[in-house]
């Protein structure tokens, strides 16, 4: 579908991922010790280094930071921020919604509309979207949009195909009401018949851990594929030529009918980001678009790893941090779904901070203690927060 | 495009030290891998707007059966 926006202005964006830095060099007994293959990866898909979070940190963590420091730009849109939208497909819990706790954690007021969306790589411009709609509806005066992935707990660092690609990242993005404001032009799609390209296989309703432990055991055991990679039911499954086929047969034409939709060519456009999946992907992109790679950053995916549904404003701040975003832009996200949204505006000045270092609270829960917290809890020793 | 200049290329994606003709046995080369689909699924599409797949390449052996895949764009 395509639909344009009018009266709706992206204010700031900011951008936060973990300090932790891994790099490729660093993990050549993967790649059975071959600095040859290593220098491959980083040639031609622009591997290097990514950032992954310390146990006990999550998305929502890197999210609610880039917001403090967000709001604390803007200390008036805090009362006014009438919708909280977290986009993330590494949510805290399966319930409640993390958004809900976010708005407790920032203090945002209790008349504050909360709730999750499951998007990934497009969720970014999912959110831009809705929040867009809202503001532009009248349904909120401000938006809040909080967009990130932090898949690393857990993951297998043996497996070559996801964990040597992702890395974590968070971002928070004010949306307001401006008559002034250029229109926004969406394109957004979905095709479910690609479902199991990348998924989770386990863990939620439709293979979900049951109460005899026995029967968990196959869940949260490794499979070897033919390359050696290990894979798990409960970890992020992901058949790298499918995506990248994807991306080849619907992106290019996605950006093309959004273009045509707001009567504009490649050459109307200043900068075209993109979901940064790998550089391959996004050079790619941005020729089969008939766009100069110029215009088209992939810097941040070499810096920060594809950061899913955080990608596009890591590559905003990781470009533009300490300037303004201003001209004609277009964002595309593309991949888990699958799903891809796009969106064309001519941007004045959006206030971008450099992507931000965050670092852990050292005396932060750990997992043994939140467990040992519940135990408590379900046997009435402890209350719950209330 | 013509043999040669296909071949000079191929080498350079596969980013091999090994020269290649049209018989060279890919499938013995470590360098013939998905990283390698990726370069030649979007060279094919560039120079002769031509889409395979990995499926497609999956088959091949030889530089000559890729250039079986060019719809005619390598001479």
């Amino acid at each position: 579908m395509f639909a344009t926006l009018h009266n709706v202005r992206v204010v700031a964006v900011r951008s936060a991922v973990p300090s932790q830095e891994i790099r490729l060099d660093d993990e050549l007994e993967f790649y059975g010790g071959s600095a040859k293959k290593v220098a491959r990866l980083k040639a031609t898909l622009g591997m290097d280094r990514r950032r992954v979070c310390p146990d006990g940190v999550t998305a929502s963590d890197l999210c609610a930071h880039a917001a403090r420091e967000l709001l604390q730009a803007y200390p008036d849109a805090r009362d006014t921020v009438d919708a909280l939208i977290f986009v993330s497909q590494s949510p805290d819990w399966p319930l409640p919604a993390t958004a809900c706790e976010l708005q407790h954690r920032l203090g945002l007021p209790k008349n504050c509309a909360a709730f999750d969306v499951n998007q990934g790589c497009a969720g970014y411009v999912y959110g831009l979207w809705l929040g867009s709609s809202l503001v532009a509806s009248g349904g909120a005066r401000r938006v809040l949009l909080l967009v990130g992935d932090a898949h690393s707990y857990g993951r297998d660092v043996r497996n070559r195909i996801t964990a040597s690609v992702f890395g974590d990242g968070g971002s928070a993005t004010l949306l307001e009401r401006d008559e002034q404001a250029e229109p926004m032009y969406f394109g957004l799609g979905s095709d479910g018949s690609g479902f199991e390209t990348i998924i989770v296989p386990a863990g939620q309703a439709r293979i979900p851990f049951v109460r005899d432990p026995e029967q968990n055991a196959a869940l949260v055991s490794s499979t070897l594929d033919p390359g050696g990679n290990p894979w798990q039911m409960c970890e992020t499954f992901m058949d790298g030529g499918g995506v990248f086929n994807f991306t080849m047969d619907v992106v290019p034409s996605h950006i093309s009918d959004l273009l045509a939709s707001a009567g504009k060519t490649p050459a109307d456009v200043d900068w075209l980001l993109l979901h940064q999946a790998n550089r391959q992907i996004v050079e790619n992109l941005a020729a089969k678009s008939g766009f100069a790679l110029e215009k088209a950053p992939a810097d941040s995916f070499s810096k920060y790893g594809n950061t899913a549904s955080a990608s596009i404003p890591v590559a905003i701040c990781d470009r533009f941090g300490g300037e303004a975003l201003s001209g004609q832009v277009l964002l595309c996200g593309y991949g888990v779904g699958l799903a891809w949204a796009s969106c064309l505006c001519g941007m004045r000045g959006v206030d971008c901070a450099p992507v931000i270092d965050f670092e852990a609270d050292p005396a932060r829960p750990t997992r043994e203690e939140r467990i040992r917290r519940w135990e408590r809890i379900f046997k009435g020793e402890e209350k719950i927060h209330d | 495009m013509t043999r040669q200049e296909f071949f000079a290329s191929l080498q350079d994606m596969l980013q091999c030290d090994q020269e290649l003709d049209a018989q060279t046995v890919l499938t013995d080369m470590e360098e013939w891998d998905s990283l390698a689909f990726m370069v030649l699924i979007a060279f094919f599409d560039k120079n002769f707007g031509c889409r395979i797949t990995f499926d497609m390449l999956k088959p091949c052996r030889t530089p000559e059966d890729l250039v079986a895949l060019s719809g005619g764009g390598i001479a």
